[in-house]
């Protein structure tokens, strides 16, 4: 849905930068050819080693330990790992709904989608070369504590 | 020889990522095929969003005004701001490093580093269509809950590093050095610049004329300081 919104948005984009200067979005065109070029490799390394690291880490292993009984250490343990990891956008609910009847706890689990989404150790090198080392590190440090104390909230009323 | 090493090791997570499922092919099969399944998802994705990112950002570059994006994202765009940061950052598509070349390029434009990690983190967290998607799958309340919860934190994040000092952000992000180019080579011609980026030569910066030229002698010739 969301993405057919971001191609129409482009694509009027296009359409009027062509209608206004087709020399300038050929020059445009190369610069985004130059950030597809330093990002592209980035990701497609990212990509094959976080899906080698999914299965290794797989949903009954997870389940397992968001099941733990002691919350601290299930809460810590699924912000760990939804840091670590990112996994498409697609699979993330469904997912979570697995890991739920699997036996994780739910404050497990909302430790868990909120450090997947918000907290990227896995994009680190990518954010790092667009924002630098110190934004980086700040950014993922303080949505990690943020992660943590959101769930813990949770926890109370669920 | 030595050429094909640097170029693999400037793209050395890519390089181990397929060692890694070149050695998973001979060990453990099984593994190898879920991790693939796994890959084939993340790359439809990435298929589908990247290109039109790249293209997008680029054009935002290109043709919005700086004085625009200054006035409604930028230092003094205050809480109106904040809340026009999180609207563009949720209706957003894509995973989070989709995110990356189109906010950097509405940094360089004039948003305010507080404006930038609103974008950043709503696009990664808060999405308009999963909201249903979460309702349906963990109930109404939890996913009702933690927008309630996500959504301050969020704020506050930005806050917090908005008033960070020294952050250096670069200002743009540079592709790997061009295979002839070795990076011993490349830090003696450095030395050599003045590092004005007076542009004379006609790089905008002392860094890209040291990556465009083929040996000292053609720096020599290009650099009026030299």
């Amino acid at each position: 849905m969301s993405t057919i919104v971001l191609a129409g948005v482009t694509l009027i984009f296009i359409i009027v930068s062509l209608v206004k200067s087709p020399a300038r979005t050929k020059s445009s065109m190369k610069n985004a050819v130059k950030t597809a070029k330093g990002m592209v490799p980035e990701v497609g390394g990212i990509l094959l080693v976080v899906s080698v690291l999914l299965a290794v880490i797989n949903k009954d292993l997870i389940a397992a330990t968001l099941g733990n009984d002691n919350v601290l250490i299930s809460t810590g343990i699924g912000a760990l790992i939804g840091s670590i990891t990112i996994i498409p956008g697609v699979m993330a609910f469904p997912l979570s709904k697995e890991l739920l009847t699997a036996g994780a706890s739910s404050v497990a689990l909302a430790s868990f989608i909120t450090t997947l989404t918000m907290v990227g150790l896995a994009t680190s090198p990518i954010e790092k070369k667009f924002f630098g080392l110190k934004f980086t590190v700040l950014r993922n440090v303080f949505s990690f504590l943020f992660a943590m104390i959101i769930a813990l909230i949770m926890g109370i009323f669920i | 020889m030595k050429k094909i090493i640097d170029a693999l090791l400037r793209r050395k997570l890519l390089v181990f990522g397929i060692l890694l499922y070149l050695a998973l092919f001979f060990i453990d099969r099984t593994l190898f095929f879920v991790s693939f399944e796994y890959l084939k998802k993340f790359f439809i994705e990435m298929i589908q969003i990247l290109p039109l990112v790249f293209i997008l950002s680029a054009l935002i570059t290109e043709w919005v005004p700086s004085s625009l994006i200054q006035k409604h994202l930028g230092k003094n765009s205050g809480a109106l701001g904040m809340l026009l940061s999180l609207l563009l950052g949720s209706v957003s598509a894509g995973p989070i490093y989709a995110a990356f070349p189109m906010t950097h390029s509405l940094y360089k434009k004039g948003a305010s580093v507080r404006n930038l990690v609103v974008l950043l983190s709503s696009w990664a967290t808060v999405k308009i269509p999963m909201l249903f998607v979460e309702s349906s799958f963990l109930g109404f309340n939890f996913m009702i809950l933690r927008y309630v919860l996500t959504i301050p934190a969020i704020l506050l994040l930005a806050v917090i590093i908005g008033r960070w000092k020294g952050l250096s952000i670069p200002d743009q992000i540079e592709a790997p050095v061009p295979m002839k180019m070795n990076s011993l080579k490349l830090d003696h011609y450095i030395k050599l610049l003045p590092g004005r980026n007076c542009g004379a030569c006609g790089f905008e910066s002392c860094m890209a004329l040291a990556r465009s030229v083929g040996g000292e002698k053609e720096l020599r010739k290009k650099c009026v300081f030299l």
